[in-house]
């Protein structure tokens, strides 16, 4: 269920062909989820509070029914529909679970810990499981294995030990709102890297699920170093400062091959696991009714998935029709003044006309016009040349129609500093 | 601190490498201003000089126009797309068909002066930059092949017209043929007398 915002961001790409969408159309596919599952998440708290095990199996039915709704969509809007549902159902899951949890370690803070070990583990399976099934069977495959989820209930029939009672005491909100900042920033690092490397680099699911598992192997290699750094507030902003850096990195990059986006995603990984477990830490704190926290803070992490997608995809889609009539105009130029023969070019012209046709407004593939034209005897090699500079011209444009969003996406994350620093001061 | 300051500096590096290397840099390929005169090299070949023909009438065009040649012949590549630029535009169909009319007259009157045109192509691109409509020369400029190219330009010359000038045409190459006949038997009568 942790994984599962990872896992269908790498079916996205195919969603959006299969409903003839628009990107920022199929982004409601993550925001209707996110956003319900964070309003979900304090109700189903205090249901949770109350009978745990009822709520955690009445929770992993409507996640799973759900799941199999989706899997069987026909339309966009019944998909949405079905993912609105299917997040009631993981926040009725979550919050039982983390009751269950804490009620079997002895505290919040210790179901919280494995909650958050889960939450990586998560992170760091889903992009690579969402490519896996993606490419090798569909994009409904993703619904459907979450579908089994139903056969944990028995566990839920496990008698668990006493409600943990909260020490009281004043919240503190710096903690939570900095989680919501870096979660928003931290969407722009795996919904738009993941759109970017498969609508605009044209990566099959499979190739951009290997080259986004980058990040999450970061995040578990920094986190057996960042557990021994413990969770001050120059180490948590040091994390917020490695996430804005990675996010920046991603709106400069010098070129459009794969290897430009692995040392901005090791930036990110290592800044998630040192600012992530340790504001968690403090959000929990022992100092309230902890079950009603935890949610809380998993609620305050999904508004800022929200708020991520919610600014962040517009930008990203008005600055890629800006580069999309760019790409347009020095393609044509290319074209044009391209040594081939005129009926060659016009030949061309019109194959790629119908790509662009084809695409509705998003990048096209080349190699579907470039293949079915067959050049004149002794201008194959003008002809390659030309496609080489057609394509370096529309990946050049889509990288850069991402960097709007990458930077406002850094500018969101490093907003995280002053509630980090609030934070720190109001301690002090 | 150590921490923070440690990350400050991997990421101060990391920013400056991606800047240093380009990232930043990002422009796309410019287009070139259609009213600066390009250097024409006028091919052989009809077909080349018609494709010549065409992309000078498009500077022209865009320059009076003043967008770029790539928007104009995008715009032109179908009727919602040409109604699209227009209305984006302000500009009337009437204008379009003054600006494109006029790129191809100083086209062609070039590709005259540099001798590249001459003859029956000549004649008949001559004749449909000044009486063609809007529709015709924008077909005429969508031709795939050479020979559909000269099959729309016949076409549209009108059948009278285009009877006169490849009647024309015939008369001259079978007096051509003559001249070639009279050759023939003049080699065959100096090789009998060299025997």
């Amino acid at each position: 269920m942790l994984a599962d915002s990872s896992i269908v961001t790498l079916a996205l790409p195919d969603i959006l062909v299969e409903f003839d969408s628009t990107v920022l159309g199929i982004s409601w596919v993550l925001t209707a989820f996110n956003l319900v599952f964070a309003l979900a998440l304090l109700p189903a708290a205090i249901l949770a509070r109350r009978v745990p095990g009822p709520t955690w199996a009445i929770g992993l039915v409507v996640f799973a029914l759900a799941s199999a709704a989706c899997a069987v969509a026909a339309t966009g809007g019944f998909l949405i529909g079905a993912r609105c549902v299917q997040a009631i159902g993981g926040a009725a899951v979550v919050s039982g679970a983390i009751e269950l949890l804490a009620r079997t370690t002895g505290t919040h803070q210790a179901a919280a810990r494995l909650w958050g070990t889960a939450g990586l583990a998560g992170l760091a399976l889903g992009p690579a499981l969402g490519g896996i099934l993606t490419e090798a069977l569909s994009w409904e495959s993703i619904f459907y294995v979450q579908a089994p989820l139903i056969l944990l209930i028995p566990l839920a029939l496990r008698t668990p030990g006493p409600a943990e009672r909260g020490a009281g005491g004043k919240i503190e909100p710096q903690p939570e709102i900095a989680l919501a900042l870096l979660s928003a920033g931290l969407t722009g690092a795996i919904f738009l890297l993941v759109v970017m490397l498969t609508e605009g680099w044209r990566y099959s699911p499979l190739e951009a699920a290997a080259v986004v598992t980058a990040m999450p192997i970061a995040t578990v290699i920094a986190g057996t170093f960042a557990s021994r750094l413990g969770t001050g507030p120059p180490v948590l902003a040091a994390g917020a400062i490695a996430i804005a850096t990675g996010l920046a990195a991603l709106g400069i990059l010098p070129g459009a091959d794969w290897w430009w986006v692995i040392g901005p995603q090791i930036l990110v990984g290592a800044g998630i696991a040192l600012s992530l477990p340790g504001l968690t830490d403090r959000a929990l704190g022992g100092r309230d009714p902890a079950g009603r926290r935890a949610s809380g803070t998993i609620a305050a992490r999904h508004v800022g998935v929200v708020v991520g997608i919610v600014v962040l995809t517009p930008v990203f889609d008005s600055q890629l029709q800006v580069e999309y009539d760019d790409v347009q105009r020095s393609g044509t130029a290319l074209l044009l003044d391209a040594p081939l023969s005129p009926g060659t070019k016009i030949d061309l012209g019109e194959a790629i006309g119908e790509e662009v046709a084809a695409a509705d407004g998003a990048l096209p593939s080349l190699t579907p016009a470039f293949t079915s034209i067959e050049p004149e005897s002794g201008q194959d090699e003008t002809y390659a040349e030309l496609k080489t500079d057609l394509e370096d011209e529309i990946d050049a444009a889509a990288t850069h129609a991402f960097s709007p969003a990458f930077l406002a996406a850094a500018a969101i994350a490093l907003l995280a500093l002053v509630p980090i620093g609030a934070s720190a001061r109001r301690r002090a | 601190m150590r921490v923070l300051a440690l990350t400050v500096a991997v990421c101060a590096a990391v920013l400056g490498t991606y800047l240093a290397l380009g990232g930043a840099d990002y422009k796309p390929s410019a287009v070139a201003d259609p009213c600066e005169p390009r250097e024409i090299d006028w091919p052989d070949g009809t077909e080349l000089v018609l494709e010549q023909i065409g992309k000078s009438a498009l500077d022209g065009a865009a320059c009076e126009l003043q967008v770029t040649r790539e928007d104009l012949l995008i715009a032109l590549a179908d009727p919602e797309t040409r109604a699209d630029f227009l209305d984006e535009r302000q500009i009337s169909d009437s204008e379009l068909e003054a600006a494109l009319r006029g790129g191809l007259e100083r086209a062609h009157d070039d590709a005259v002066e540099a001798g590249a045109l001459s003859g029956i192509p000549e004649f008949l691109i001559a004749q449909v930059i000044e009486h063609a409509p809007l529709e015709v020369i924008v077909d005429i400029a969508q031709s795939e092949t050479g020979q559909e190219l000269a099959a729309k330009l016949a076409e549209f010359a009108g059948s009278e017209t285009a009877q006169d000038a490849f009647g024309t045409a015939q008369e001259a190459i079978a007096q051509g043929q003559d001249v070639l006949e009279e050759g023939k038997e003049t080699i065959e009568e100096l090789e009998g007398l060299v025997d």
